[in-house]
């Protein structure tokens, strides 16, 4: 594997509720970890946080779309989720949790945290270092 | 212009689409759009070959981008948009370049607008009401749901166009029947494109 820093990169996905979703994200985020020598676990993480967000992020969508910003910055995963309803955030960590496990989103990232929107709304931002 | 695809751009014009991609236009990130098509696949269950024809004219469009669109040393956006309409996928290429035009000094062949235009249904060359410069294409899904079920009839010379790009993670089995897109290239020239 190569020693050299892999570039920075930004990706900014907009998917209206439905079938797409989950795949795309999916796809996205994986590709981006791929190339950041990203390993094969964390990678791992990142799906089943994908899938948890695909799965559960819809219902809060606050405007029948998703809006995602992917990032990677050196070994940190960033993914912002945007365009969620407002106090939907904590709804959506809480629905995504695991019997006896917890929410996935709060197990399998580093950092969580929401940001409130200018016009009203939340945005989610989960960070992974690896 | 033919009456279909004026109709399409009409309609499309307020509809918002299923799947928009803003990325960097960098030759790099052309493999993150043609991995992200592959939720078409997944999401409307599309067949294998209609879902290469996309992934090949995407490509072609985004490479233009890339190539074309910004000059030389200098980066901006590239959007990819998805909608589906009824049996017809939509989809449009889009970045803030100088637009599409003549260009003697072009280091591709002049190929790209022709192969889109044998790919796709349709395809119109434009501007948006933001004057950003838009590729639009539309694929019939109806047409390969028909075929798949269809007994299989091989054309040993169908898809050399195809391959002869050089499309290397495209699907080996690469075809198209040859049949006249109905292209629709507006006042633009596809001369300076690759």
């Amino acid at each position: 594997m190569s020693e050299e820093p892999p570039r920075e990169s930004t990706v900014s996905l907009r998917l209206a509720n439905g079938p797409l979703v989950g795949p795309t994200l999916c796809r996205v985020a994986s590709i981006m970890l791929a190339r950041a020598n990203c390993p094969m676990d964390r990678i791992d993480d990142a799906m089943l946080i994908c899938d948890a967000l695909s799965a559960h992020a819809p219902a809060h969508a606050a405007n029948n779309h998703l809006c995602f910003a992917l990032s990677t910055r050196g070994r940190q995963f960033e993914l912002r989720v945007g365009e969620l309803g407002e106090r939907a955030t904590s709804s959506l960590v809480g629905d995504a949790a695991l019997p006896g496990v917890g929410s996935v989103l709060e197990r399998m990232t580093d950092t969580l945290h929401f940001e409130p929107v200018a016009g009203g709304g939340e945005e989610l931002v989960l960070g992974i270092s690896f | 212009m033919d009456r279909r695809s004026h109709a399409l751009g009409e309609r499309t014009l307020t509809m918002s689409p299923d799947m928009q991609i803003a990325i960097p236009a960098r030759a790099e990130n052309i493999a993150i759009v043609r991995h992200a098509l592959g939720a078409l696949e997944d999401g409307y269950a599309l067949d294998p070959q209609t879902l290469s024809d996309i992934r090949l004219a995407v490509t072609e469009a985004c490479t233009n981008v890339v190539v074309h669109a910004y000059p030389d040393g200098e980066e901006g956006p590239m959007e990819v948009l998805t909608t589906l309409l009824g049996e017809e996928l939509l989809v449009v290429v889009r970045d803030e370049g100088a637009g599409i035009g003549p260009r003697p000094d072009s280091p591709g062949l002049g190929l790209g607008l022709p192969l889109i235009a044998s790919l796709s249904e349709s395809v119109q060359l434009g501007r948006d009401e933001r004057d950003r410069t838009e590729v639009r294409m539309t694929f019939s899904l109806a047409d390969t749901a028909a075929e798949a079920q269809a007994p299989a009839q091989v054309d040993p010379g169908a898809g050399a166009n195809a391959r002869a790009q050089g499309d290397a993670d495209a699907d080996a089995d690469d075809r198209h029947d040859g049949a006249p897109a109905r292209a629709v290239l507006g006042a633009a020239d596809s001369g300076g494109t690759s």
